[in-house]
């Protein structure tokens, strides 16, 4: 509970935290961090979606269109650093303020959708999607990849559950 | 004449923003269904089985119009599915 002694006049007000703890072995997560701190570097470097309007002509406003969400974007982005730079996340907790909720759950759907365009081109949409991946046939490379994609879909799982 | 055009231009302009846009969002390999539908019902309104239905739609087959009508409030649904990272493009409702 914090205490917000505005002026004049004394409120209390609660802000609701959310914890859970990640099913992963945290051993896996420890290991794993690093990883996912530097896909989540590398997202500042990805491209915007595609302007909604495929045949716009007015550049003006897809720049503006652009601008904005890439602010909106990089917000999103401060309240997932704020998870990732907690001790707790390596140790499989997750722990945040409810209003940082939303913003974590999209700054991670962005680093799943980096993870899959730049290290899991070798799966297929199909193997994703069911989780039935073979590693045996695969590079081993992917592996760390693949177990990123993995945990911070547990974590949208979990967050999902707390806010709906 | 210059007087003319322009009031041509707007008029066309105008009509432009009458007719009716679809707000579709496409498939991606990435999203949760269930995160799916919970932006759906955030950004939409839509209920549990609304929801559910637009998401199965955009699944199995591609796609699904989310809404329809005025272009404003289309730009404004599409933006903030594409905030939440869902593939979303505008298309004329002819």
């Amino acid at each position: 509970m914090l205490i917000n002694y505005s002026i004049g006049t004394c409120k209390l007000f609660w802000k609701r935290m959310i914890e859970f703890r990640l099913k992963v072995d945290s051993r896996i997560t420890r290991g794993l961090a690093p990883l996912i701190v530097k896909c989540f570097s590398e997202c500042r470097n990805r491209s915007l979606p595609a302007f909604p309007y495929l045949d716009e002509k007015d550049g003006d406003l897809v720049d503006s269109w652009e601008s904005s969400l890439g602010e909106d974007f990089a917000q999103d982005r401060q309240a997932l650093a704020r998870l990732l730079n907690s001790s707790k996340f390596a140790h499989g907790y997750v722990e945040m303020e409810e209003n940082d909720a939303e913003l974590v759950l999209r700054s991670i759907t962005e680093i799943r959708m980096h993870v899959r365009e730049q290290y899991l081109g070798a799966l297929t949409d199909v193997e994703l999607e069911t989780g039935d991946v073979s590693f045996s046939q695969k590079s081993s490379s992917i592996q760390p990849f693949y177990l990123i994609y993995l945990v911070l879909a547990e974590v949208q799982e979990g967050l999902i559950q707390e806010i709906m | 004449m210059i007087l003319e055009t322009i009031t041509k231009t707007e008029t066309q302009e105008d009509s432009s923003l009458d007719i009716p846009w679809r707000v579709v969002v496409l498939n991606d390999p990435v999203n949760l269904m269930n995160y799916v539908v919970m932006v759906f019902k955030k950004v939409l309104g839509f209920n549990d089985t609304e929801a559910t239905k637009h998401m199965r739609e955009v699944h199995e087959q591609g796609r699904s119009v989310v809404w329809s009508g005025d272009r404003e409030k289309a730009e404004n649904y599409a933006y903030q599915l594409q905030h939440w990272h869902l593939q979303t493009i505008l298309e004329k409702d002819d």
